[in-house]
């Protein structure tokens, strides 16, 4: 008799654990398959600002600090506070993934102490800064094959490089004075000789300190014969 | 089974060979982007096609050149490499002894009037000191120089580009320091890069 009820439990446990497992499975699918609907059209972008337990909102909307948010791409203004720090605010644009890091600064010793205390999120932040610059390098040299050979810098020129309001590359000359340009183009020339991967007609080259005066700000030239 | 293993090997071969000439030969067009002219394909030298319009070869891959059969004549992009079944186009251009040629005195005069009447408040100031045309003799690249610089002083050099279209010539966008594509967006890159280095 004893055996039997210990059957029948046996019966029972069992039914409720394989509706109790297929409960569990029917969940994690559900929820795999509404994590992944929401990140339709979003891109991951890793949120770091130092301290992480700052608050970080993006158009007014909270976002986690220190992890990873699917986000929509476009523009957004980035606020982040916490007692103790200046306030941040800036403007950034969502449109790969992506890292927006940050530190904050202290204001007073509350900030002060919690820098201190957290320090592990500042040193990672600045570690993540400095591999992310030169990921960033190294693609812009890929990108930007000039690059490897800039700065220039002598008595008479400088060429650098600077990236304009489109993410575009744009090289730039200064010039002591104008009796310098051509020198700085024989440079640039030499560059484009000596490494095939340089292609001048390929960047936009600013000439400061000289002048153009065949130049009209864009106006059509036309003449005939 | 003599004749089953005959029709297998025959089978084989013939699959085997299918595929090694798949694999080896692309089909190639070539298309005239202008002027059709006499054109030889060329493979370490030794021809291997010719066409005289727009044609379609097999070609083994690898690279090859294609030259143009008629004096003073050039091809703008004489190299190329097979790899996969593509489209060339053949663009014939003028050689260089051909553009020497055409660049007469009286012709750079001709040109740099239409130039200097779109700018003859700096007619004084900067010569030409470079020349040449390019492609069909229908692009025309110019250096110039500031004058009366002082001595020890190095002249500024500008650099501009005039086009002819229907028989008549005109100055393409600005005169500038350097050429980019940016600046200079409708002139064959080639150009820009040969004005540049003038």
């Amino acid at each position: 008799m004893k055996q039997v009820q210990h059957e029948q439990l046996t019966d029972i446990q069992r039914k409720w654990l394989r509706i109790a497992f297929v409960l569990v499975i029917g969940f994690l699918v559900v929820w795999v398959i509404g994590v992944q609907i929401s990140r339709i059209g979003r891109v991951a972008v890793e949120v770091k600002f130092a301290p992480f337990d700052a608050v970080v909102e993006l158009d007014g909307v909270r976002v986690r600090n220190g992890s990873v948010n699917w986000m929509r791409e476009g523009k957004y203004i980035v606020t982040v506070e916490r007692e103790g720090f200046e306030r941040v605010e800036r403007e950034i644009e969502v449109a790969e993934e992506q890292q927006i890091l940050g530190m904050m600064v202290a204001v007073d010793d509350i900030g002060r102490n919690i820098t201190l205390r957290r320090s592990r999120d500042f040193m990672m932040v600045e570690s993540l800064a400095g591999g992310l610059a030169r990921e960033t390098g190294r693609r812009e040299r890929e990108d930007w094959p000039i690059l490897r050979h800039l700065p220039v810098r002598n008595m008479l020129f400088s060429i650098g490089s600077e990236i304009d309001e489109d993410g575009e590359l744009v090289v730039v000359v200064r010039l002591g004075s104008g009796a310098f340009q051509e020198a700085a183009v024989r440079e640039l020339l030499r560059i484009e000789r000596e490494d095939e991967d340089v292609d001048l007609i390929d960047y936009n080259i600013r000439f400061e300190g000289g002048e153009n005066p065949f130049r009209r700000n864009g106006s059509s030239i036309g003449g005939t014969e | 089974m003599n004749r089953w293993l005959a029709i297998f090997l025959v089978v084989g071969v013939l699959t085997g060979g299918c595929w090694w000439f798949f694999a080896n030969y692309k089909r190639v067009e070539f298309e005239f982007t202008k002027d059709a002219r006499e054109v030889v394909i060329l493979r370490n030298e030794v021809e291997v096609g010719r066409f005289t319009e727009n044609a379609s070869f097999w070609l083994r891959r690898g690279e090859f050149e294609m030259r143009a059969e008629l004096e003073n004549y050039t091809i703008l992009a004489p190299i190329f490499i097979v790899e996969e079944w593509t489209t060339i186009d053949v663009d014939v251009i003028f050689s260089d002894t051909r553009l020497a040629e055409l660049l007469t005195d009286e012709t750079s005069e001709r040109l740099e009037a239409v130039f200097w009447r779109n700018y003859s408040e700096l007619v004084r100031d900067f010569e030409v000191v470079e020349r040449r045309l390019f492609l069909r003799g229908d692009w025309y690249g110019i250096v110039l120089e500031e004058s009366g610089v002082e001595r020890g002083n190095e002249p500024v050099r500008v650099r501009g580009i005039m086009q002819r279209v229907s028989g008549e010539w005109s100055i393409v966008g600005e005169p500038e320091v350097l050429l980019t594509a940016a600046t200079h967006p409708e002139v064959p890159r080639d150009i820009l890069r040969k004005i540049n280095r003038l």
